[in-house]
């Protein structure tokens, strides 16, 4: 999911160059869409947090001292925004019980979806998403935005490698079961 | 049986299928107007003591100095050294057995300064990020 892009110039944001700093928003805009949406579940919510995120982004980026990936920090303020805003909002946090599902299941529901077009196949992708926890959707989201790194999302989730390992997995088993459902209630 | 792999496999085919979502196609205008209006904006500082706490503070400070300087040290000491003499007589009068000097003020001052440093450092932040 990483998109190749020219680095925006951030000495020249700092000094107040909006040029070069909406070029930064059109690089990492959808990036930062993506997890408000899979985070906050609705695209008026997602839209202004995302805005909040940039406009956070430019207040900030002087302090960015450059120790991780710029896209790192910027992910860690979105995520951020959206617990904020989650926290405001006492949105619930619903969450499917992980029952467990073998390793032949998941192997019928891989082989399910190869089976749809290719158009099905996202939109049951996305719904099985929505009906993620947000921290959980955040996490699997952010796993792959950042190529699988746990190194990278240390800072973001401020947690520690071993903690993400169990959370990735648990998120991986509730997707797995969400998913299971869609298709069955698909396939009826 | 350990499924591990087998969930592996299947998010990694579910995110490498999935586009990212893009937001509307103004999104980065709005943004920068967003920025522009709230630059334009003039700054409102919230202070971190309330007014009250001020006005008690600024009372107590007319009120206790001058008491403080009518007391008789009788010394031709420098103003600091003078003015912890003066608490020291006004603590003692309270019974309360402290030595007071200039080094034991500086490391009050120090004290107080590194506590509000770490006060102010987690609170600015906290705004932050």
């Amino acid at each position: 999911m990483e998109q190749s892009f020219d680095q925006p110039d951030i000495a020249k944001i700092v000094n107040g160059n909006s040029r070069e700093f909406s070029k930064l928003v059109d690089t990492y805009k959808d990036l930062v869409f993506t997890i408000a949406l899979r985070m906050m579940k609705n695209r008026d919510e997602a839209d202004e947090v995302a805005q909040d995120t940039f406009v956070k982004v430019y207040r900030n980026l002087k302090l960015f001292k450059g120790d991780s990936k710029l896209s790192t920090w910027i992910y860690r303020i979105a995520y951020n925004t959206c617990l904020d805003r989650l926290k405001k909002n006492k949105k619930e946090q619903y969450s499917t019980p992980i029952d467990e599902i073998r390793g032949a299941e998941v192997a019928v529901i891989g082989n399910a979806l190869d089976a749809l077009v290719k158009e099905e196949r996202q939109v049951l992708i996305k719904k099985s998403i929505e009906k993620l926890t947000p921290s959980d959707a955040a996490l699997l989201t952010l796993f792959y935005f950042e190529e699988k790194s746990l190194q990278e999302l240390e800072p973001i989730l401020k947690l520690g490698a071993n903690a993400i390992k169990v959370r990735l997995f648990r998120a991986r088993g509730r997707l797995a079961t969400i998913l299971k459902g869609e298709l069955e209630l698909e396939i009826l | 049986m350990d499924n591990t792999d087998e969930l592996n496999k299947l998010t990694d085919q579910l995110f490498g299928d999935l586009p990212l979502d893009a937001p509307q196609a103004d999104f980065t205008t709005r943004v920068l107007s967003k920025i522009s209006t709230s630059k334009n904006l003039s700054i409102i500082y919230e202070p971190l003591i309330p007014k009250q706490v001020f006005v008690i503070l600024i009372l107590l400070a007319v009120f206790f100095i001058p008491y403080l300087f009518s007391l008789d040290v009788g010394t031709d000491a420098g103003y600091f050294s003078l003015l912890m003499d003066k608490v020291a007589i006004w603590v003692s009068a309270w019974s309360i057995n402290i030595e007071f000097s200039p080094s034991l003020g500086y490391m009050a001052i120090m004290v107080m300064v590194s506590v509000q440093t770490f006060l102010l450092k987690r609170y600015v932040e906290r705004r932050l990020v």
